[in-house]
């Protein structure tokens, strides 16, 4: 999959949602990372083909996504908060996709995704979480060159979100925007750090796995940070900070602190802000 | 295949059976009276009963049904492969959901013995499906159920002013075509004053339902959408 966007720029009114964006990716999966209102959503309706930029120009594959007339079937979409105001049940959705040619892989995942146990439920009385897997079963039971999720798992628990990542990490042609930095580093292969409209970071998996710098969990978040520590940014139990790994690994014998790993999308996060 | 199962999938829900059946019922009774006294009185009561107030309202039921929010929009357009099966399976549920309706009151109108309102109650249907097909490419829910029921009811009615002045001539030919596609109904009344007469009105409100269409199919391929 190649991406690339070139001064892209949207605008909402007076405000821009996103500008002066420029990058170009080859990659399987594209992680877009960033805080509320950094236009992640924007981009990601830009790439899917939803909206027209305001300036600049992307593309995916070598095409202008919002230009093609085989958007619908090319690319699919999962939006964010799922709300559907549809009176149809559950069924009819499977019904449906199971007669579309495009979506061969329907079955498999209504089991996968646990979707039969509420199959004759309506859609307009879904919870968000019933909702978002309707969306998600949607977007990766069709074959498609390309899969843009908004936060795919935001209103799912770990157990099915675990599942959702499982999917997800095996799919090539996949651009999710996610929060959960534990979630892109399990899915993606390449990052975007977006932050207040503008692209502040990107990079692979190596360059995203710094050296000398640990995402430690501490055992207990009240008694403070071990001795050979030097924290760069606290989240309560689970601290970013430099170190050396024979000073951690001793650490985590001796039973001071649970566990560590190289800081990744957190560490790129939390520097970007 | 898919086609089929676009209708069936508009087609659930479309009809509340309680709000269905009390403006049906309403609405016949509402004809029934009104048509038994155009001897005495003239049609102007069946013809603001039922082309300012019931049938806006009727089409208000079902295009609201059509009417849906952008996720939702972007929802079907995936499952849909496209507009093309979305815009289709939605004029032609307007259109399904229109004839109960306007039929069950032209149907009556001609059973009376008005047939001339026959066939301008049932232009409603390809006139009201092409108002709602342009009005679902560009708005949402709300706005465009407001919007149809502004086009529906009030600019007939406004029709009714301009046709109905006195000592000011007829209308011209292209304030009569209009007048033909929003308020076929009311034009039976002044029939033999207008420039144009009934074919070539009904033959307008058919072409003109076609061209609508277009444009909203047009329109509903080439919408954006902010998610």
């Amino acid at each position: 999959m190649r991406v690339e966007a070139a001064n892209l720029g949207v605008n909402y009114g007076s405000v821009w949602g996103i500008r002066e964006v420029t990058f170009k990716v080859k990659a399987q999966r594209l992680a877009v990372v960033g805080h509320n209102g950094s236009g992640k959503t924007t981009l990601l309706s830009v790439l899917s083909g939803l909206r027209k930029p305001t300036e600049g120009k992307a593309e995916v594959n070598g095409l202008e996504p919002y230009r093609r007339s085989d958007k619908w079937v090319a690319i699919r979409y999962s939006f964010e908060k799922p709300q559907f105001s549809v009176p149809v049940k559950v069924r009819d959705l499977v019904e449906t996709l199971r007669v579309n040619p495009n979506c061969p892989k329907v079955d498999d995942l209504v089991e996968a995704l646990g979707i039969s146990g509420f199959l004759d439920h309506r859609l307009d009385g879904l919870s968000s979480g019933q909702a978002q897997l309707c969306n998600l079963l949607m977007a990766l039971s069709c074959d498609a060159e390309l899969v843009i999720l908004d936060e795919p798992t935001a209103h799912l628990d770990s157990y099915r979100a675990g599942l959702v990542d499982d999917i997800l990490s095996k799919r090539r042609g996949l651009i999710m925007a996610t929060h959960d930095p534990e979630e892109g580093e399990a899915v993606a292969d390449h990052f975007i750090i977006m932050k207040e409209g503008r692209l502040v970071w990107q990079g692979g998996r190596r360059e995203l796995f710094a050296d000398g710098v640990y995402e430690i969990t501490l055992v207990d978040g009240t008694s403070g940070v071990p001795p050979g520590i030097e924290v760069v940014h606290s989240f309560g139990a689970i601290v970013i900070a430099r170190a050396e790994e024979e000073t951690l690994s001793e650490l985590f014998r001796r039973g001071l602190i649970a566990g560590f790993k190289r800081a990744g999308l957190r560490y790129a996060y939390a520097e970007s802000r | 295949m898919l086609t089929r199962k676009a209708v069936k999938w508009y087609l659930r829900g479309l009809f509340p059976p309680a709000a269905t059946t009390v403006l049906l019922l309403l609405m016949l009774l509402a004809a029934d009276s009104s048509l038994n006294t155009i001897k005495t009185d003239g049609p102007s009561q069946f013809i603001a009963l039922m082309e300012y107030i019931f049938f806006p309202v009727y089409g208000v039921l079902v295009g609201s049904h059509v009417f849906r929010d952008s996720r939702t929009t972007i929802f079907e357009l995936g499952i849909f492969n496209g507009p093309k099966t979305v815009f289709l399976a939605r004029a032609l549920i307007v259109a399904i959901g229109l004839l109960p309706g306007m039929g069950s009151v032209a149907l009556l109108a001609w059973w009376k013995g008005h047939p001339e309102f026959l066939v301008p109650i049932l232009l409603k249907v390809p006139l009201y499906t092409a108002f709602i097909a342009v009005l679902a490419a560009y708005l949402d829910s709300l706005a465009g159920t407001l919007t149809l029921f502004i086009i529906t009811s009030a600019v007939p009615m406004s029709f009714s002013v301009l046709l109905g002045r006195s000592g000011s001539g007829p209308p011209d030919a292209l304030m009569t075509s209009i007048a033909y596609v929003f308020s076929p109904v009311l034009c039976v009344r002044y029939r033999g004053l207008l420039p144009i007469d009934g074919i070539h009105g009904a033959a307008l409100d058919l072409a003109v339902s076609a061209l609508l269409l277009l444009w909203g199919y047009w329109a509903f391929s080439r919408r954006e959408f902010s998610p």
